[in-house]
């Protein structure tokens, strides 16, 4: 029996499709060992000041000046005008924080694919992200975070809230280290052959799992978090 | 007057945007052509090739766009849709015509700056609000696009640059248009092929001869129109479930209370479900239950002895006014964050609980 992230599952893709992406970095991430990326630690840094904004305000709580958020030790301070339009968008109807599980049989073997979503809303599936640089919604629609979740929760929709921030060259706008350039909104649908390319990604995993002898990890509680009650 | 529509109200679809793509000459303008009382804004030339051809407008510079939706909007008067073909030549115009009102948006021969795309991106953007406020369905024509995707190749909607992007935000559908066996096909599906956006996950189109089903896409267009609404119905009957489910989970008290709502939730569709479940978890921590897998039943966790008293750590809290505040929250983690202003140590209970009046000054700070 084995348990797999969607995180990971889009991980693997990325290692079958990228040519940035291989085995050895995959295998440490399947295990552990990779450290988040700033980037990374950013992005937990807004998600954490938009699920609990009041806890995050620095400032009169009326009309916060700045958010901050701690990753990992790392203090990140964003400017007001970086998250309330972000805020704006955030849907406040449904559940945060939702978790799923769905089991595959891979010849014999049970492998159990694990999901958090952001929020659920009525038949949707609504998802946040922070995108540092470019923005292309081609590499959101390639992924297969989206795919699973369709089909982990039975859902209709999913919607992504893209908030593109860069870090501020300028300051033209105002004295902060980020600047929000867009925040872009976008939505996926199951589709015929869902259920069977969500299948083939996690057949092609087991396989991988079994070659690369990573068992031990995906079996462990480290791997099951996503879902941990 | 305002239309209020809450989280559990269901929302009717009224306009639809959707984008045909394809390979040249398999009939792209003339599935476009099968829309609901369609005017096509022809920035291509190309419309006398088309089948079963409809009104047209020629469109040679984006002055026309911006008259055909200001001046001329009479001319739209029982047109329900507005097909742009190509989107890819009207896009090209837009581009045009920004550069030309703005030469830090780009120039003519080297094209669109960073921020002339962000102008193309905004423009069009508002001429689709335009078009979908007067209550009209948009169609994109766009021709076909092999691009790298990693290490595959994949079929696109030939669209420059970033509005790509904005083309596949905006579209409601997005269908592929090719010959597949023999036959035409138009694909809503993403695929490793190609890309598509398929709300209502249809299966592949057989695309009719022309006189055989001429409003083809009008008939896809109308049941898109009725199923998206049927689908934000079923949003506001799970959003009203989820919120019932609410209701009962926060009146509950006693670990019984809790057990009793467990058969009732076996039963909910996944999506309730994995509500139903959080919400259900969130009320067993506030209440300090647990789950006996045993019993099936809710139970309260056995007393634990009382953890040594925290040292009194004073956490403070800036006011509005500059003073220091302080609570008693020795419990709380203390969250530091660091303004322009100096430091300060803010407790996350107080912020989320009490309000200042409940801070107290410091007995011997």
């Amino acid at each position: 029996m084995l348990r797999v992230s969607v995180t990971m599952l889009n991980s693997f893709r990325l290692l079958m499709t990228e040519d940035w992406m291989d085995a050895a970095r995959f295998d440490a991430e399947v295990r552990g060992e990779r450290a988040p990326t700033r980037q990374m630690r950013l992005g937990s840094a807004i998600h954490a000041i938009l699920e609990n904004p009041t806890a995050h305000a620095v400032g009169d709580l009326d009309a916060p000046g700045e958010y901050c958020a701690t990753v990992d030790g790392e203090e990140f301070v964003f400017p007001r005008e970086i998250i309330e339009p972000c805020l704006a968008v955030v849907e406040l109807g449904g559940v945060a924080e939702c978790k799923a599980a769905l089991d595959y049989d891979i010849d014999g073997e049970q492998v159990t694919v694990v999901g958090k979503a952001d929020r659920l809303v009525g038949n949707s599936v609504i998802e946040y992200k922070s995108k540092w640089g470019r923005f292309d919604v081609k590499d959101y629609a390639a992924a297969l975070q989206w795919r699973y979740y369709l089909r982990l929760f039975r859902a209709a929709r999913v919607r992504y809230h893209v908030f593109v921030i860069a870090e501020d060259e300028g300051g033209e706008d105002f004295d902060a280290a980020y600047a929000l350039r867009s925040i872009e909104p976008f939505d996926f649908f199951p589709y015929p052959g869902l259920a069977a390319d969500c299948e083939r990604w996690v057949r092609a995993f087991t396989v991988y799992a079994h070659a690369h002898q990573l068992e031990p990890w995906l079996r462990s509680s480290h791997e099951a978090e996503e879902v941990s009650a | 007057m305002l239309k209020i529509l809450e989280s559990t109200d269901a929302m009717k679809v009224e306009t639809l945007v959707v984008t045909v793509f394809g390979q040249p000459g398999l009939g792209k303008s003339t599935l476009a052509n099968g829309a609901e009382a369609p005017l096509t804004l022809d920035f291509d030339r190309g419309s006398h090739r088309a089948g079963n051809r409809q009104r047209t407008v020629l469109m040679d510079a984006w002055v026309d766009v911006e008259e055909l939706l200001g001046k001329h909007r009479p001319l739209l008067d029982g047109q329900q849709t507005l097909v742009l073909d190509t989107i890819g030549r009207c896009l090209d115009i837009l581009s045009l015509d920004i550069i030309g009102k703005n030469p830090k948006h780009g120039a003519p021969g080297s094209g669109l700056s960073l921020q002339g795309w962000g102008a193309l991106k905004s423009g069009f953007a508002a001429f689709v609000v335009g078009v979908r406020a007067l209550g009209k369905d948009l169609v994109l024509v766009a021709h076909d696009k092999e691009e790298k995707d990693g290490d595959n190749r994949i079929i696109r909607p030939d669209i420059q640059g970033g509005s790509y992007g904005l083309v596949t935000q905006i579209s409601d559908l997005m269908g592929y248009l090719s010959m597949q066996g023999g036959a035409r096909t138009l694909n809503f599906s993403p695929t490793d092929a190609s890309v598509g956006k398929n709300p209502c996950g249809w299966n592949p189109w057989r695309v009719p001869d022309v006189e055989q089903r001429p409003r083809f896409l009008a008939d896809l267009i109308a049941e898109a129109k009725g199923k998206l609404s049927a689908l934000s119905g079923e949003a506001a009957l799970l959003s009203a479930q989820v919120e019932e489910w609410r209701a009962k989970i926060e009146a509950s008290i006693k670990p019984a209370d809790l057990t009793a709502l467990l058969p009732g939730a076996k039963g909910l569709v996944p999506i309730v479900q994995a509500q139903v479940r959080t919400l259900l978890g969130a009320r067993v921590r506030v209440l300090g239950l647990h789950f006996d897998a045993a019993s099936g039943a809710y139970g309260a966790v056995a007393a634990q002895p009382a953890p040594p008293p925290a040292p009194a750590v004073p956490v403070e809290r800036e006011t509005q006014g500059g003073a220091v505040a302080y609570c008693d929250h020795a419990e709380a983690r203390p969250h530091i964050a660091r303004s322009k202003t100096g430091r300060k140590i803010v407790c996350p209970t107080c912020i989320m609980e009490v309000t200042a009046a409940d801070l107290r000054q410091p007995a011997s700070a």
